[in-house]
């Protein structure tokens, strides 16, 4: 059966369903046919028998065998009769008759038959007794012979043309039929044929025949969109996971090209170092020599530490560690400050710097550091791209509810392709011309996403390549206008007076003892130890102005250090501040609790300890030497 | 049959004795032995005959009166159809046999038998039944020709009858057809 078409199988069904129903009821009609005809022959004969049974008592009663002979001779007429008999009462034949003259069976074989009709194949004999008044006075035997066979025969032929006609008029109705059935489930099959082919998920089967039928095809057709849908998502998946994979690929390879940039970066300072300390180590090194050396050691440490301050910040931006301290700001003067800053660099370039007008009450609310952040780094960027003699421009634009700041230069330009692609990370605008020019493509990432946490827009705007360039800050302004608070320059110089007494805990020797090294610079007393317990111990012997204390120390934590100085007496009255590689809002409350005046997040440089340390004790922090960078910048 | 002739055993030396009065008259004994057989059979017939006869409708006083035959001139047919006629019903009816002579043919006869004893009378007998539908049964070669219905032949040693319908209409009974069928010869009526 596996492999006929459906269509073949119906119709072998049908037509056997057909011819056995045919069949059976031939038989079964020539059964009745057969039993009918054997009743009527046996009914004719009885009405024969009965016939001659009148007619011929008188010839029994009156002894007249002659008459009797001429009552069966009409029986000729009959001629399915073969013989005829007439017996007396008592048992002797009277009279006969046979169709065969020559024919004496009857008569000899069975000279007095029981009353009663006997079908044998297609004989039929019949025995009636003949009665007058009441007696019987004799038999009449009766044999008669018919064609069964024939008869059959012809009825066989009959059934036979009659059950060719009905499967002739069967498989024609049925081959109209099935066309309703199978012709469905033929196009369903089709369908699935091109479908599969052509993998054209869109094709769908018609809609027709019985409900049966049609509910199968209805769920054909739906798992048909059931697997266009899943095609086309699998399809969309695929191209979103090799775009994906196309962005990792690219953002592996700026990766590998940052950690080359990264490494030139970090090891181009690192050569006018070495030879500084080479000068430097000289005995015979002439002063002006040795002011020179540290100049250069202080510049290039400078670039390093803002190159990794500026990693460190993108990182935390990056995982959301970063938190502003917002305050109400005056824009122009971060603005001012972030000029000063550059001012060097500019005059170094012979470019001219173009301050924006003094506009009174634009006040934003921001973070006066990350503030200056982004500008300055807007604005070094403006003069790196600038060529000699260019000019720089600040200007304030506002708005309604915003301040757009705008950074003009007369430089190089973005190409309108990379316009957008300049503030991803890693990103630089023409490598060839970066690489002279240094920088890691970093500063514009950092930026946007400063002013994005203000909930501002840094955007840029630039004619094509040659064209200079306009990077826009645009900030959004408070709803009423406010006085700002004092803006803190980045570098204050902080007012002489007695010298600061510090106590120092870290357990990272170097960090400490240089760290002291440079705050003896500025004229504080420092003291260092590298462990809780022996921080407890200097403080209680020689009780300092201002602790700062590392969290995580061997022997005594940070936390608990605190809590004893605030517990002594002699200790109580000092300024605490905690040093921790974690800043989060809970370990900066935790901090508080234990009695830390201010909290600062590892890295600390120099200069975030100098403000701490000015913040805890105004008026009595040192300052850095002044460093100014005058000349050898890293090629 | 034989509790039937057990009776009649006793009733022989008569019949003999009557048979052989009969006979004296006749020339040949052998006869005699054959006549008794015969007189059985003719008895039988006799009694056989009314039902095959029609009656007007309004003959019989009722569906049960019997049938009379009257038998005259042979007292061995009589004897016989007393015996046969005994118990047994003919189209329904009983049969009652009486003896009948010239001048005293009883008024209820509906079969006469004439016998060869009575053969001389037959004339006054026959004009005696003349008007009163009976069927007249004669043995005799001119029994028909003297105005019998019926008349027993002898046929190949076997005893048959012959039939007169001229006489059946005169005596305004009918015969059926089936009686008929089997008599030696049929005189049609004349028109």
């Amino acid at each position: 059966m596996k492999g006929l078409t459906l269509r073949t199988q119906l119709t072998r069904a049908a037509l056997a369903t057909t011819l056995a129903a045919l069949l059976l009821n031939a038989a079964l009609v020539l059964a009745y046919e057969f039993d009918r005809y054997r009743d009527a022959r046996s009914n004719d004969l009885q009405t024969q028998a009965q016939i001659l049974q009148q007619s011929i008592a008188p010839a029994l009663l009156f002894d007249d065998p002659e008459s009797a002979q001429q009552q069966l001779a009409p029986l000729r007429q009959k001629r399915e009769v073969a013989t005829a008999a007439v017996f007396r009462a008592n048992g002797s034949l009277f009279a006969r008759y046979s169709a065969d003259p020559n024919d004496r069976t009857a008569t000899t074989t069975n000279p007095m038959p029981q009353p009663g009709a006997r079908f044998a194949g297609g004989t039929l004999e019949l025995t009636q007794d003949i009665r007058h008044d009441g007696e019987l006075v004799g038999r009449v035997y009766l044999r008669a012979t018919y064609d069964l066979a024939r008869r059959l025969e012809s009825y066989a032929a009959i059934e036979v043309i009659v059950i060719t006609l009905s499967m002739v008029l069967a498989i024609f109705l049925f081959g109209r039929l099935q066309k309703s059935i199978t012709g469905p489930v033929a196009r369903i099959a089709e369908v699935a044929q091109e479908v599969v082919q052509r993998r054209e998920w869109g094709l769908r089967a018609p809609t027709s025949g019985s409900r049966d039928i049609a509910a199968l095809v209805d769920a054909f057709n739906r798992m048909l969109q059931e697997m266009e849908t899943t095609t086309q998502e699998l399809q969309r998946e695929m191209a979103e996971r090799q775009r994906a994979e196309d962005d990792l690929r690219r953002a592996d390879r700026r990766k590998d090209e940052f950690l080359a940039t990264l490494a030139h970066e970090i090891r181009n300072p690192l050569a006018p170092m070495m030879n500084a300390i080479s000068l430097l180590r000289r005995a015979d090194v002439a002063e002006a020599v040795r002011t020179k050396s540290l100049a250069i050691l202080d510049r290039q440490l400078r670039h390093v530490v803002r190159l990794i301050d500026d990693l460190l910040d993108v990182s935390r931006i990056s995982t959301g560690k970063l938190s502003l301290h917002k305050e109400d700001v005056d824009l122009v003067a971060v603005l001012r400050s972030a000029l000063e800053l550059i001012e060097p660099v500019a005059r170094d370039r012979q470019l001219t710097l173009v301050a924006p007008e003094d506009e009174a009450g634009c006040v934003v609310e921001a973070d006066p550091a990350r503030l200056l952040q982004v500008f300055s780094n807007l604005l070094s960027n403006a003069c790196r791209y600038t060529p000699m003699g260019g000019r720089v421009t600040v200007g304030i634009e506002r708005g309604p509810g915003r301040v757009d700041v705008r950074v003009d230069d007369t430089g190089v330009g973005i190409a309108p392709a990379m316009q957008e692609r300049i503030f991803d990370l890693f990103e630089q605008g023409d490598k060839s011309l970066e690489r002279g020019n240094t920088g890691l493509g970093i500063g514009l990432t950092l930026a946007r996403q400063l002013v994005m946490l203000h909930g501002g827009t840094l955007r840029v705007e630039s004619e094509g390549a040659g064209q200079g360039a306009c990077f826009i800050v645009g900030l959004p302004l408070p709803a009423q206008a406010r006085t700002p608070a004092a803006i803190r320059p980045a570098a204050r110089e902080p007012a002489p007076g007695e010298p600061l007494r510090v106590l120092m805990a870290d357990d990272n020797v170097d960090y400490v003892d240089s760290m002291q090294t440079l705050l003896e610079a500025t004229g504080l007393t420092v003291t260092s130890v590298y462990d809780g317990l022996a921080a407890v111990e200097a403080a209680q012997s020689d009780p300092p102005d201002v602790a700062i204390l590392d969290i995580g120390m061997p022997g005594l934590n940070g936390y608990d250090v605190a809590r004893r100085l605030r517990a002594a007496p002699a200790t109580a009255g000092c300024a605490l501040i905690a040093v921790s590689g974690w800043g989060q809002e809970s370990d900066k409350r935790d901090a508080l609790e234990a009695g830390f005046d201010r909290h600062l997040v590892k890295p600390v440089g120099v200069q975030a300890l100098l403000e701490a340390l000015a913040a805890v004790r105004p008026g009595r922090a040192g300052a850095l030497p002044s460093t100014e960078p005058t000349e050898d910048r890293p090629a | 049959m034989s509790s039937r002739t057990a009776p009649t055993a006793a009733s022989l030396p008569r019949r003999a004795v009557v048979v052989a009065l009969l006979l004296a008259c006749q020339p040949v004994l052998a006869q005699a032995t054959a006549t008794a057989s015969e007189a059985e059979v003719k008895a039988a017939y006799l009694h056989k005959f009314a039902g095959f006869v029609e009656w007007p409708a309004d003959h019989f006083p009722s569906a049960s009166s019997p049938y009379v035959i009257a038998v005259a001139g042979d007292d061995a047919v009589l004897e016989e159809l007393r015996r046969i006629a005994r118990g047994r019903l003919v189209q329904g009816r009983p049969v009652s046999v009486v003896p009948a002579a010239a001048g005293d043919v009883p008024r209820d006869a509906n079969v006469l038998f004439i016998g060869r004893g009575a053969m001389r009378d037959a004339g006054a007998l026959l004009a005696e039944v003349r008007s009163d539908h009976v069927l007249v049964v004669t043995e005799a070669p001119s029994g028909l020709a003297a105005g019998a219905t019926l008349n027993f032949v002898e046929q190949d040693g076997r005893v048959r009858f012959e039939a007169s319908l001229a006489s059946a209409r005169a005596a305004d009974i009918h015969l059926s057809s089936r009686l008929l069928g089997v008599a030696t010869r049929v005189v049609e009526a004349q028109p």
